[in-house]
């Protein structure tokens, strides 16, 4: 397949995927619809870690941080400074944030550059560090960053949180941002770049011995990583319209689930960290009849909530002991690959 | 002149002392031999210069500029590569992109690395520099007659080719100096004897310089214009192939004491 | 600031109770990293575990709380055999990486587990184990009337289940340094931390050792955590979480892999967190987020840990 019929294949696919998001919007209800936008917006944050984990084999626990970092940034830049007023009861919001209003938009960039930013100074100590003691490195800076959230009321409103953030997030904001990150991972990823990332990933000594300075490379792709992060942290924190620092929202358990999604899709799959974020929306809604009372045979069994998570996690320790590759292993979505699916039946 | 000096370099562990003042010289355009025992330190040497280990004492110089304890990486960018005693490509990887990846550092290094990352990220000026890298890369396969294997997972290839692709691998680096670790480990005679007419071709053809270590005594001995004998991490032998055959304390070291009175 | 000396003294002594809780889960995550080079994330909930079956073979099996402690220990052993068997045996030799991947899942799960079962209230332990355990020992401070009673004002006051925590913790690490060092299947621990493949051509039957090492930790987990809940009497699923990533960080500050090294981490993570909540009150809201900022220090300056010895890679 020539590469002008690839790039025509896909650039034509896009208008396809606009009109199914348009679709959706109009013929279902608002519950749904808001799943759909919740897909986009998991896909930022799975394919944001697949680069990390998947691609440059650099195992981080503390997407979380980054969300969460990226989630109140831009939540404190899109507020008035009438609402901040009403919310920071405890200390007041310091000066500059409490004036500023800016656009969505600017507020996700800045977002994102926030978290890069903390990534940059994270991944510095953290990297020189192997795998394990990494993976508890960035576990221990997303702690720590939850732990300050928690704490710095002049910042973040502490335990209050932030509240009745403005409806922005929608279906074109996510999934819009979603394409901006697969576009730019899916670059780096079939560069000489992420060659290099790969090669680190399969052996980290004998890529150095090839000229590659392995520091450098793990932290680039960890702040790229981080970048994302802080971009799907905007748009989740401004989807749940709370940023509630008590609950579990951005905490450990939010870099469990985007790790399911990623192992669920193939770790090291782009294609397939999408595909894990889609599927795990759909299970948790899906799932959610688990914590409601069910009638089973006829038998009255009343729900237990908490079911979900056991799922999720005994789902998940099964998928690493049987089938570590996931659904799309390391392979990615290709045109060619499409073809031949439909095509195995053929007789040659 | 010479290349790589190893000027009375030492390697302990704790107590242990792997190397115990090396010197040795290596020319410019040479083959040059390290042999010795199982355990003499070989390894350890070729470590030492690619700056995995620090040397505890002494000095490596490459073209008389200090190398000593440099990271392993900024070693390669200064023109020495090598090879592994145990293999290790990159298995995901097929054998092309093993090859490619060498290059890598010929366009991130430094000043020019975050120019290169957005490049990547937004594909402009990109596509001639890979083709440039790609076309380069398939040339050095060919030498191997690898380049029919190009876009096979390098696991997949047989062992032979997977030791030849460590080499060519580690030419792609734009290496002037070559260090490779038994080459010829696990090969039969006739795949041997390719071997050494190869490293003789890519040699005179690229201008290399070739440090090696081998326990093949028919490779080394045919290959080498100069040996080095190491036991218990000293040396104890250096000279042209002929001299340290008939060396009474490198026969001692190999065989054992009561093979010296009994050989020729 | 508050640097008065008496309420130095007294967060010591109370840093030093809670260090001696931290060094008991230290040793569990400790041994088992030695071993296998894996960092079990559901050791935390397996102290978790062992309180919640504690607390129910009091109020629904009616049994003494002496009883049920040993017992709840004797299953919280028995569980992290089963978690190692089921889920780490089976990824043995996979890459470290998915084996810690693993490891987060099955702490999620018995988690999990432990809301659905249990539910996610939180319940009060206070009545399971007999209250004469938290009456305060009180060393010094003089004798004073306040309203027509003799009371003992000032001094240094610790509960005795401190005291006997502390005890526990010594007598552990005695009974340890007895079972690694002097003990045939100690000794195969010894030589499966150092080279499973090896020993287990030598004839040991590695799974076993694993697994012992396994249950041995977590009958220490299991310990600490009754003790644990004694002196702080509440049960919920989540409980083990942060005890579990401070014993965590205890264990590779002392030096990964060394038991020694996880009391000393254990007490000293103890005493300063403490001591700094007592220095500056201020700062109480962090002091969880001060154990992680000590683990990025050590993993940054000598991440060997205080008593370990830094590995070297062989190319």
């Amino acid at each position: 397949m020539s590469k002008k019929t690839k790039t025509l294949l896909t650039l034509s696919a896009l208008p396809v995927i606009a009109l199914l998001l348009f679709l959706s919007q109009e013929l279902l209800n608002s519950y749904y619809s808001r799943i759909i936008t919740l897909i986009g917006i998991y896909g930022i944050m799975a394919v944001s870690l697949t680069l990390v984990n998947g691609i440059s084999g650099v195992f981080s626990l503390g997407h979380a941080g980054f969300i969460a970092l990226g989630a109140y940034t831009s939540a404190l830049l899109t507020l008035s400074p009438q609402q901040k007023e009403m919310t920071f009861l405890i200390e007041k919001l310091i000066w500059p944030l409490n004036s500023i209003q800016i656009p969505f938009f600017w507020a996700t960039i800045i977002a994102g550059l926030v978290a890069a930013l903390f990534a940059f100074f994270i991944g510095w100590p953290s990297l020189r560090l192997t795998g394990d003691y990494f993976a508890i490195a960035t576990l221990g800076f997303s702690e720590i960053i939850r732990i300050f959230a928690l704490n710095l009321n002049s910042i973040t409103n502490g335990a209050l949180g932030l509240k009745a953030l403005p409806d922005y997030s929608n279906v074109w904001w996510a999934w819009g941002w979603l394409l901006v990150t697969v576009a730019c991972v899916m670059s780096l990823s079939y560069s000489s770049f992420g060659r290099a990332l790969r090669a680190i990933r399969e052996d980290r000594v004998a890529a150095q011995a090839m000229g590659i300075n392995v520091f450098k490379h793990q932290l680039m792709a960890f702040v790229v990583g981080g970048f994302f992060a802080g971009i799907s942290g905007s748009l989740y924190g401004h989807w749940l319209s709370t940023i509630d620092p008590r609950t579990n929202t951005f905490g450990i358990l939010l870099t469990f689930n985007v790790l399911i999604m990623i192992v669920l899709g193939g770790l090291g799959s782009i294609t397939g960290a999408i595909i894990g974020g889609a599927l795990f929306a759909f299970l948790s809604e899906w799932l959610r009849f688990l914590e409601g009372p069910m009638n089973l045979f006829g038998f009255k069994i009343v729900g237990m909530s908490g079911m979900r998570m056991l799922v999720f996690s005994g789902l998940f320790v099964i998928i690493m002991i049987f089938w570590p590759r996931g659904i799309m292993g390391r392979s990615e979505f290709s045109w060619e690959g499409l073809v031949s699916f439909f095509r195995r039946g053929e007789k040659k | 002149m010479s290349l790589l000096t190893l000027d009375n370099i030492t390697m302990k562990f704790g107590g242990l002392t792997a190397i115990g003042e090396v010197s040795l010289e290596v020319k410019e355009r040479e083959i040059f031999g390290l042999i010795g025992p199982n355990g003499a330190g070989k390894t350890t040497v070729f470590n030492m210069i690619t700056g995995h280990y620090r040397p505890t004492e002494g000095r490596v110089l490459f073209k008389e500029k200090e190398i000593t304890g440099l990271p392993p990486d900024r070693i390669t960018r200064n023109g020495i590569a090598r090879t592994f005693q145990n293999i290790r490509l990159f298995k995901d990887l097929t054998v092309l992109e093993n090859v490619m990846v060498s290059q890598h550092h010929t366009i991130a290094s430094n000043g020019e690395a975050m120019s290169w990352f957005f490049k990547s990220v937004s594909r402009i000026g990109y596509s001639q520099k890979e083709s440039e890298m790609r076309s380069k890369a398939m040339e050095l396969l060919s030498v191997f007659d690898l380049d029919g294997h190009a876009d096979e997972k390098s696991s997949s290839l047989p062992y032979g080719s997977q030791r030849l692709l460590e080499i060519a691998r580690a030419m792609a680096t734009g290496a002037t100096l070559l260090l490779l670790d038994e080459p010829a480990a696990g090969m039969n005679p006739s795949e041997t004897i390719g071997l050494v007419n190869t490293i003789r071709r890519i040699r005179d053809d690229f201008g290399l310089t070739v440090l090696l270590i081998e326990h093949d005594m028919k490779l080394v001995m045919g290959l080498c214009e100069r040996i080095m004998v190491l036991d218990h991490g000293r040396t104890i032998s250096e000279g042209n192939p002929a001299f340290v055959q008939k060396d009474v304390k490198v026969i001692e070291a190999y065989l054992g004491r009561e093979w010296v009175t009994v050989g020729k | 600031m508050n640097l008065d000396p008496k309420t130095l003294l007294q967060n010591f002594v109370n840093g030093l109770s809670l260090g001696s809780l931290y060094a008991l889960i230290a040793i569990g995550y400790t041994m088992v990293y030695g071993i296998l080079r894996l960092i079990n994330f559901a050791h935390g909930d397996i102290f978790m575990m062992a309180v919640y079956f504690a607390f129910f073979f009091v109020t629904l099996a009616q049994l003494p709380w002496y009883l049920a402690a040993v017992l709840a220990i004797s299953c919280a052993a028995l569980l992290g055999f089963t978690v190692d068997r089921i889920a780490y045996k089976p990824i043995r030799n996979a890459p470290r990486i998915s084996a810690l991947i693993t490891a987060i899942g099955v702490s999620f799960f018995l988690e999990s587990l432990a809301v659905v079962i249990f539910s996610g209230i939180p319940r009060s332990f206070r009545t399971i184990f007999p209250q004469s355990l938290n009456e305060m020992i009180i060393i010094g401070g003089q004798v004073e009337m306040k309203y027509g009673r003799e009371v003992i004002v000032g001094g240094i006051r610790f509960p005795v289940i401190s005291l006997i925590t502390l005890i526990v913790a010594a007598i552990a690490l005695v009974f340890l340094w007895w079972f690694i060092f002097k003990t045939k299947v100690g000794m195969a621990m010894r030589a499966v931390s150092l080279d499973i493949q090896t020993t287990s051509l030598m004839g040991v039957n590695v799974d076993k050792v694993i697994g012992m090492t396994f249950a041995l930790g977590s009958a220490l987990a299991g310990i600490g955590g009754i003790l644990w809940a004694i002196r702080y009497p509440q049960v919920w699923p989540y409980m083990g979480f942060i005890p579990g990533m401070k014993a965590f960080v205890a264990a590779v500050f002392g030096g990964i892999g060394s038991v020694p090294g996880a009391v000393l981490g254990g007490l000293i993570l103890g005493i300063t967190e403490v001591m700094m909540v007592g220095i500056m009150p201020g700062a109480a809201g962090y002091r969880d987020a001060f154990a992680f900022i000590i683990l990025i220090v050590i993993l940054s300056v000598k991440p060997s840990g205080l008593m370990g010895k830094p590995e070297i890679v062989k190319v």
